[in-house]
């Protein structure tokens, strides 16, 4: 009886955790660069871990939290930067998805060498950039940006 | 006899009668004849084969590469060479290498002229791996008249004195990797080798020069031994003289790629110090890889422990207007607290400068390296060894103490079978209990001078700084005195605690050392690692068995008491230590993988020809997870499904063979057991894939290459006839239709499978630049441009069909509001009729214009709107002049 008990207790609670993952993921994709607000973005995703001032960009902010990035311009949200899925890590699935898209697939290039290999692979149609990392192959992150 | 026959008849009817009646009699007299004549084909077998034994593994190999080793390698005299290095030195250590990888299979094919078969397998293998890093790629030079390796090697380097080759070689045995000896650069800009940075090259250029290649000597030897046989780490190039690494600065030393391949700018391996530095932070970039696979399948300098410890933040950028990304590290730690300016830089480039440093500029390192970073790389990476003078010390003294464990059973046992026999023992027993002056006890002693020559010399070949520690009194001159006094100290103990332990424990101290030979004889502490390897606990696993396997010995010798079972156990732990085997762990692997590592590139090629043979569908659905991913190259979704599921068919089929190999005129057969081909599985996985991304690599290429190729040739046939039926120019509206049209009839061109490029990136890069071309010729644009000003026409009609429809209707409206009848109305209706004819024409202009957007064509005519809208104002005046009449 006991066990019947907790058995319930757990499942009950994994779908509690699988529904509050979801509905974060919902909430990460109501943020749509060039047209949301960043106040707008704050009260979907809540307070960011931290919050800082671009030196790469002026005038750009980048909000953090765990699971996705922010990039702010003008008060308005211009990037998403988000983890990838699991089935996005290899780039194949997105030389898959995309096959028949217009894309190019470019090296990031720095000014001095990092030790990494870093390669970006563009779908200008889809506001969408994945940024793979050669030596692991795996995708390292997925950025979502406004299509103008 | 005359009964015994006639009982047989009987017997022999009954039986008969039996078979008759009851078939199973039948069948079990068949299966009964089946089983003995099936046996006695074995027996016969047997008897044949009487010299041939199966028997299990890895365990196997060690013991013919033990007699292997016993017939073959030669005293190697005095070790102290520096760069002058001695003949007679590094062919004792090649022999001593190469026996470590004979395992007595043959490798079957030909290398331009050798025979494979007839080299030992370690040299076979290695033309297998390299044998595209060997020679002028431009050439089909043949190596008939040599027998080895090295002989190929120095006729390429052109060396009389033949070192080169043998450093070559040397260097291969000792990491696993391979010094370049080709004129091709890997992911050159040109097609062609023997042409980097756009200049041609000779092949000598691309080559090591004899100095630097006794630097790579002096390095193989100084690595610690995680650093060798890193899978990932493949080779060296030397980038020719005067040259940058093409897609870097001039000013970049070297570059290691993905893809295993370290390439090295001339002007950074000028100075010993600086080659030795500059080349370990490369190799160190794999051990970053390979060591984060380790902890969480990313790089280690990327992992958030490292990143945590060492303070690094990285920080991205995406530029919505210019598409790109750039991003760039951020680091807390001041400038002072890395060892070099790129160390600065990333965490990565921090990783491979600490390791590099940590070797070879220990002092500077430990200035520089806050302490939480420096243990990080003492602990995890160097196993706890230090390089500095104190270091040093520590390491050679532990080496001696082990060397000590191992020898100091065959030492005594030496002596005992000098002084002690069964029969006497007794009486010696009470004699060694009374007595600390017993022969034995001075035989031992006496062999202890000859025994530290042997460990010193041991050092001495096999450290780098081994030589200078003994020989440079200025700056080891203390620690070298320090280790000779406390070696001898440590070792007269040593004799004296068994003196001890045999005045107070008898015989029983001869039956631990009994003990302790039987084990180091029969127990390969290698096996069981590699029995243990897949376990969860490895360690307690592999501690349990050893521990498992002394018990049995122990057994055999039930006089021993517990007391002295103990210590006998703890000797053998700590002889043969779970930490220090797991250090050897790729070195295990590579030895006993080498066999298996040529059939796994036939079979990737099997795997590769198989599935390329199912052709492609490009909108077959990716079976995740991938094992094998392409890489970053597009590969066709059957052929990639169809390697994936082949994967672990094939491996296990590898391991599956057997192997047989003459020795002492018996055949030996060698095959795994089952947690042997576990380990091998684990290691060979990973070798398939890399074996696959290269045949992609090559693949990829030749694909681009011949679909270049192949569709250029067929522009020449996109000439007047191209199109001699029509099809391309009927029912035509636009230009982007004709190209579409012209595509379609372009793909039949087309190999039959692309299997590295989706279709439409080939249309982008090939069809519609063929289209382009044919459709500019004069002859077909003119073509095309009389049918579009044809199909215009016809729009401009069908709009003008349009507003005729709608405005007959209206005209006829007009005239019945206001007649043409002569009367009191007649000039204002006149001037009515007038109005309403034009703007009845207004309103049929708006009809017809709907009409035409709604009609099929529209879509090819959208963008001549205006000039059609001019068009129907064009047509006004005719028509409602036309229509007042």
């Amino acid at each position: 009886m006991l066990s019947m008990k907790v058995l319930i207790i757990t499942i009950q609670f994994l779908l509690l955790l699988t529904l509050s993952a979801c509905s974060r993921q919902f909430k990460i994709a109501k943020v749509v660069p060039g047209k949301t607000h960043v106040d707008d973005a704050l009260k979907l995703l809540e307070e960011p871990i931290y919050a800082e001032v671009s030196t790469l960009q002026r005038g750009s902010e980048i909000y953090i939290w765990d699971d996705v990035s922010v990039q702010i311009s003008n008060e308005m949200v211009t990037a998403v930067h988000r983890k990838p899925a699991s089935h996005e890590e290899t780039l194949q699935f997105w030389h898959q998805y995309y096959k028949d898209a217009d894309k190019n697939f470019v090296k990031v290039k720095n000014t001095y060498d990092t030790g990494e290999e870093l390669w970006q692979l563009n779908l200008p149609h889809y506001g969408l950039s994945v940024l793979y990392d050669e030596r692991n192959d795996k995708v390292l992150k997925v950025v979502k940006y406004e299509i103008k | 006899m005359k009964l015994s026959k006639r009982a047989f008849k009987i017997y022999f009817k009954l039986y008969w009668r039996a078979v008759k009646r009851e078939p199973h009699v039948g069948i079990i007299t068949f299966m009964f004849v089946f089983t003995f004549s099936l046996s006695g084909f074995m027996g016969f077998d047997a008897w044949k084969n009487h010299d041939r034994y199966a028997s299990s593994t890895f365990t196997k190999w060690n013991d013919f590469q033990n007699r292997y080793i016993e017939r073959n390698i030669a005293n190697a005299g005095e070790v102290c060479q520096g760069k002058d290095i001695r003949f007679n030195v590094i062919d004792s250590e090649i022999k001593e290498l190469e026996k470590q990888y004979e395992t007595g299979h043959v490798i079957e094919g030909n290398w331009y002229g050798v025979d494979l078969k007839t080299l030992p397998s370690i040299q076979a293998q290695m033309l297998a791996d390299f044998g595209h890093l060997i020679g002028d790629q431009n050439k089909s030079t043949q190596y008939k008249e040599c027998s080895e390796v090295v002989c190929i090697f120095n006729k390429i380097y052109n060396d009389q004195s033949g070192l080169s080759g043998k450093i070559t070689y040397y260097w291969y045995l000792k990491t696993g990797s391979m010094l370049s000896l080709s004129n091709e650069i890997p992911a050159q800009k040109s097609d062609y080798p023997g042409m980097y940075n756009e200049r041609t090259h000779n092949l000598s250029d691309y080559l090591f020069t004899q100095e630097e290649l006794k630097n790579f000597y002096v390095l193989a030897k100084s690595l610690p031994i995680n650093f060798l046989h890193n899978p990932l780490f493949k080779s060296v190039h030397k980038i020719p003289n005067n040259n940058n690494i093409e897609g870097y600065d001039s000013d970049e030393c070297a570059v290691s790629r993905p893809e295993g391949q370290v390439l090295v700018n001339h002007r950074c391996i000028g100075s010993d110090q600086k080659f030795l530095i500059n080349i370990t932070n490369q190799i160190a970039k794999y051990i970053d890889q390979f060591e984060g696979k380790k902890v969480g399948d990313t790089i280690y300098s990327s992992s958030k422990e490292w990143l945590d410890k060492s303070f690094w933040v990285r920080e991205g950028f995406f530029d919505p207007k210019s598409k790109k990304y750039s991003y760039r590290w951020l680091n807390q730690l001041n400038k002072d607290h890395h060892v070099s300016r790129e160390a600065s830089l990333s965490p990565s480039q921090q990783f491979s400068q600490l390791l590099a440093h940590y070797r070879f500029e220990p002092m500077h390192f430990m200035s520089k390296t806050p302490s939480e970073i420096g243990q990080v790389i003492k602990n995890d990476f160097y196993s706890n060894q230090t390089y500095d003078p104190n270091g040093m010390f520590t390491q050679y003294f532990e080496q001696s103490v082990k060397e000590w464990s191992e020898k100091e059973v065959v030492l005594w046992r030496d002596c005992m079978d000098q002084y002690l026999t069964p029969e006497t023992m007794t009486q010696h027993t009470r004699d060694l209990a009374s007595s600390i002056e017993s022969p034995l006890y001075s035989c031992v002693e006496s062999k202890i001078p000859d025994f530290v020559q042997e460990v010193v010399d041991s050092i001495k070949k096999n450290n780098f700084e081994g030589c200078r520690f003994f020989n440079d009194q200025n700056k080891y001159g203390h620690v070298s005195e320090k280790y000779y006094q406390v070696l001898q100290k440590f070792l007269m103990e040593k004799v004296l605690q068994r003196k001890i332990e045999l005045q107070n424990h008898g015989v029983e101290v001869l039956v631990g050392q009994q003990i302790k030979d039987e084990f180091i004889k029969s127990v390969d502490p290698t096996s069981v690692f590699i029995n243990c390897f897949n376990e969860e606990e490895q360690k307690e696993c592999y501690q349990d068995s050893m521990r498992s396997e002394l018990f049995k010995i122990m057994n055999k010798h039930r006089s021993i008491s517990d007391y002295y079972r103990e210590i006998v156990r703890k000797d053998i732990a700590e002889l043969f230590s779970y930490d220090e085997i797991k250090l050897k762990t790729n070195q295990i692997a590579k030895k006993f993988i080498t066999p298996f590592y040529s059939k796994l590139h036939f079979g990737a090629k099997h795997i590769w020809n198989k599935c390329k043979q199912l052709g492609g569908n490009e909108n077959e659905t990716l079976e995740f997870p991938l094992a094998f991913t392409g890489g970053k190259n597009y590969v066709n979704p059957t052929l990639l499904n169809c390697v994936n599921d082949r994967m672990d068919k094939e491996l296990y089929e590898i391991v599956n063979i057997g192997a047989f190999q003459e020795l002492d005129e018996k055949t030996i057969e060698f095959r795994l057991n089952k947690e042997e081909k576990e380990f091998a599985l684990s290691f060979m996985r990973g070798k398939l894939v890399q074996i696959l991304n290269n045949i992609l690599e090559e693949e990829v290429k030749v694909e681009e290459n011949m679909l270049i190729t192949r569709l250029r040739k067929k522009e020449q046939f996109i000439n007047d006839k191209f199109d001699e039926t029509g099809v391309l120019l009927a029912n035509i509206y636009s230009y982007s239709q004709v190209e579409d049209k012209c595509i379609e009839e372009v793909r039949s061109f087309y190999p039959e499978t692309v299997y590295y490029s989706p279709l439409s990136k080939v249309d982008k890069q090939h069809g519609r630049e063929i289209c382009s071309a044919y459709l500019k010729r004069p002859k077909v644009a003119s073509k095309i441009n009389s049918i579009f000003a044809a199909r215009w026409d016809e729009n401009k009609k069908l709009t003008e069909e349009f507003i005729d429809d709608y405005f007959s209707d209206a005209v006829e409206d007009c005239f019945s509001d206001f007649p043409a009848e002569m009367g009191a109305n007649y000039m204002r209706n006149a001037r009515m009729r007038k109005i309403c004819v034009e703007e009845s024409y207004k309103e049929a202009m708006g009809y017809a214009l709907e009409e035409w957007k709604d009609h099929d064509h529209h879509e090819y005519f959208a963008s001549k709107e205006d000039e059609l809208v001019r068009h129907m104002w064009g047509l006004m005046n005719n028509k409602v002049t036309k229509a007042l009449k």
